[in-house]
Order: C-alpha cells, then structure tokens, then sequence
C-alpha cells in the first residue's frame, strides 16, 4: 500500500481532510499500467496537481510521521467470537479509527486485521515536520481516548523518517508499497507497545514537543478530557533497530 | 489479505492452476472503482470457486495452516541507496526467484510487503493434513534458503503454525480477506527475531514436533555415516509481547 483503490473506497465512505483529491486518485488508479512520463503528461494536460505524481511515481523521499494502531491483545479477544460477531467487532473498530485518522489529515497506508497503518505526510499532507507531529499526536490520542474502556483498547506506535513509494507492477492492483527502515523500526516498535499508550523511541523529536508534555488533552470530537502521563525510558532489545530504549505517552484517565 | 486479484495475478504470471485463478474475473481499473460491480462479484467468485473455498471465506470456518514469513536479510540497511527503478527491478528478480517455489510446494500467497511474504499452505488451498502442510512449508522454506544463500536476495524464513480465521475485510477492498488469529502475530513476533539465512520457528509447536521426528529417525540409523544437511540451533526468547513461547529454534544450512 498506499492502494488506491482501498484508499478511494474508504474516502467514499469518511470524510477526508488533506491535500489529495479523490479526483487525482481516480486519475492515478485509472493510468497505473501507463508509463511514468504519460502519466506526467496526463496530469499536466488535465491541470492536475501533480504531487502524487512526484512521490508515487517519481519515487521522491518523504519525510512522513507514521502510526500503527492495533487493540490490544486482539487475537484473544477474537477467539470467541463467530465470523459475523468479528465483522461487526471489527466494522465498528474500523469506524471509530478511520474516521479520527481522516479527521486529523492521515491517510492508511495498510490494514492488515487490527492494525492499521497510517501516514501524516507526502504526499497527504505537506505541513512542517511539527505541525505533522501534532496532527499525528492528536488522532493518536482522540483514537486511545475514543476506544478506552471498551473492548476495544488500542495500542499506538509512533515514529517517523524517510520513506519512499514503490510501484507494485501487479495488473489491476494498483498498489505503492511505502518502503524504508522507519517501516520495519515502526514494526518492531508496535511489538513492544503498551495499552493505552503512544509508544515512541526516545529519540524521537516528539519527545521534546509540547504535545508530549504531561497534562490534560481534550478530545477533539466531545467535550471528554483526558489526562496524559509520560514515562521514564524503558529498555528494549530490537533486532534491526538503532536505539535501545523507547518511552511510553499514556492515558491515565479520561473524564 | 488473501487479496483474490493479487492471487489470481500471482497464479497466472507463475504458472499455477487453482480454483481462485478460474474462478476470479479481473476488473478493468475503471470498473474495479466501482464498488457496486465488485461487492456483486465477490459471492459469484466465491460460490464458482466450491464449497471449501465458500466454507472458509465465506463462513469463516477455522484453517489448520502453516506460515511462512520470508523477507530479505537487513533490507531496509543494505538497499538504502537503490533508487526507485532499481528497487522494482531488484523486487521483481526476488519474486521471480521465491514465489515459483512457494507456487512448487502449493503455498499460497497471503501478503506481500515489500520484500516481505507471507504464505499459507493449508486450506483451502491445500486439503492435506496439518503434518503434510508442515512438510510442505518446510521443504518450501529449505529451498528458499539455499536459492538465496550468499546472494542479494539471502533471506531469512519464520516458519509457524496454527488456526486462523479469513475475515471479509468490507473497507473497501471487495475480494479481499484478512487472515486473523494469534498464529499471525506469532509469526510476526517471530520474525522480528529471526536469524538471517535460517529457518526459524518456535519450541513447543506441531513444527517442533515434527523435526524432533526426523532427527530422531537419522539417529536411529548410522550416525557416522550420516552428515546432516541441516542443523537446529535452540535459543531463548526475549520477551514478545503476545507470544507465549519461551524458545525458539534456528536451522541453519551446512553448505
């Protein structure tokens, strides 16, 4: 992923806040088979803006924050129920997060069951790396607070870096697979990560954001506050990843 | 996934022959944005494919499976510098050389993330029984090592097993399902572990239980004679969150 045609149906159903058009995406599904420089011609003669373009085709780098949400201890949670309990379990879930992601401009980059993949960035978004950070941290914590206390409690990793858009050849499926190490450091991150929490490396710049600073947050949807605690660093042991030690961002109690 | 599109593309370029690439009608990308014309022809597919296929997509009946998750050693590290161009074409060489194998042992293709592959054998795709399909996986997973062993493409294999559910994903992606079940995040967590150019796979499993088998049976033969081709290395788990095992083993081939 990014695949068009999943993030075109999705847009169908909630509503989106960032830059790409629907139209553009349409355009770009309609021409995948097509060469990289008829695709350019394409846009450039429809008058298309062509910022997916420049990064899917093209392969220009991003420098995106990403997220990967998944409820915890879902595959135990699962396990009792039928496949329609599941739909619905899993429609509901699919509800309440798209739509904050949506809300605050992300767009999914991949859903593989519960966990769901989610870019702020190019070519989505192109707001400073902060103000990508603060629309990453606000979904992240409307997200934690929408679902804490139901049976549906999520764990968030955050983490960003440069990544890079790959056109997955496949007829008829037209798929961008996102490659680069902040994928598989933000695989390995969503592995050590704690209910109820944004999870980060230490070093990471939203450490030292005042959105990462203890204190209460209002949700954006509903007049709900929630009080958010940090914790010291916390060792771990990734293989492939750079750093050690990572810190946790946690909803103490929302009101 | 299984993405039926992505399936039915694999099986035609490599030369498969099943249910899901006779049963499957591909879309042009114009009409495959029309979400009308797809959510028609998903229980069309499903009801020309059989009843297993219907039992196991459509009611969600539980698979006895194997998985294998094979990604390139350190890709994200070693391939940092590839531009876009050569990133496809360095994928398409990697697909070209693991999936016929997959494809030779009746593994499906459940996922593909980049460099990354996920592949079932079990139903409905296969109808043996639970140690054919480890048999199965497992010669699937000795070819692939020594295929890549000391090449670009040197890949390392989590290897597991366990039931899972396919769940109708509606987001979006008409004829795609995803694959739930603790086994999946097992194997991720496993992966996350994995040594490069082995196969890996935890203690205590049905995979465990069949290797203890084979090696019993070499060593009741002339052991002096007898120069194993491969050999399992025991290692103890870091703590993964979600996985219950405590061991792990390594099988590394004696070139």
């Amino acid at each position: 992923m990014p695949n068009l045609l999943q993030i075109d149906a999705l847009r169908e159903k909630y509503a989106v806040r960032n830059n790409v058009l629907q139209k553009e995406i349409k355009l770009l599904s309609e021409n995948f088979k097509r060469s990289t420089y008829e695709i350019k011609n394409l846009f450039a003669v429809s008058g298309t803006n062509d910022t997916l373009v420049r990064y899917f085709e093209s392969q220009q780098s991003a420098n995106v924050v990403l997220l990967f949400i998944d409820i915890t201890g879902f595959s135990l949670k699962c396990k009792s129920l039928t496949n329609n309990q599941l739909s619905l379990y899993l429609d509901d879930y699919y509800d309440r997060v798209i739509t904050s992601i949506y809300r605050h401009g992300g767009e999914i980059e991949k859903i593989i069951g519960d966990g769901i993949i989610c870019i702020f960035g190019q070519p989505f978004l192109s707001d400073s790396k902060s103000d990508l950070f603060i629309k990453a941290d606000s979904c992240a914590k409307d997200v934690v607070i929408e679902l804490k206390g139901s049976d549906k409690e999520v764990k968030i990793a955050l983490h960003d870096g440069d990544v890079m858009y790959y056109k997955n050849k496949t007829e008829n499926y037209p798929e961008y697979t996102m490659i680069g190490k902040p994928l598989t450091e933000l695989f390995r991150l969503e592995g050590v990560s704690e209910n109820n929490s944004i999870n980060y490396y230490h070093v990471s710049q939203y450490d030292g954001m005042a959105c990462c600073q203890e204190g209460v947050y209002k949700y954006s949807q509903s007049i709900i506050h929630s009080y958010w605690n940090k914790s010291g660093i916390v060792q771990v042991e990734l293989k492939g990843v750079d750093w050690t030690f990572i810190k946790r961002f946690s909803c103490t109690y929302k009101t | 996934m299984a993405n039926l599109d992505l399936i039915k593309r694999l099986n035609e370029q490599y030369g498969k022959t099943s249910p899901i690439r006779s049963a499957t009608k591909l879309f042009s990308i114009n009409e495959a944005i029309d979400p009308n014309k797809l959510e028609k022809a998903l229980p069309n597919s499903l009801a020309s494919m059989g009843p297993l296929y219907a039992g196991y997509f459509d009611f969600g009946l539980p698979a006895n499976v194997s998985l294998l998750f094979i990604d390139v050693c350190s890709f994200s590290t070693r391939f940092i510098d590839l531009d876009g161009e050569s990133i496809a074409t360095f994928f398409d060489n990697y697909y070209d050389v693991v999936i016929p194998i997959i494809y030779k042992y009746g593994g499906e293709i459940d996922k593909i993330i980049g460099d990354g592959i996920i592949c079932i054998f079990g139903p409905p795709f296969l109808s043996d029984d639970t140690k054919a399909n480890i048999k199965k996986a497992n010669d699937c997973a000795k070819e692939i090592i020594e295929a890549t062993e000391g090449k670009a493409y040197s890949s390392k294999v989590a290897f597991h097993s366990g039931t899972i559910n396919y769940f109708k994903n509606k987001t979006g992606l008409y004829k795609e399902f995803t694959m739930i079940g603790k086994p999946l995040t097992e194997i991720f967590r496993l992966e996350s572990v994995s040594l490069d150019e082995r196969v890996n796979y935890y203690d205590e499993t049905p995979i465990r239980d069949f290797y203890k088998e084979r090696i019993a049976c070499c060593q009741s033969g002339n052991s002096s004679t007898i120069k194993a081709e491969w050999t399992h290395w025991e290692h103890t788990l870091p703590n993964l969150k979600g996985v219950d095992f405590k061991r792990y083993y390594s099988i590394i081939h004696n070139k």
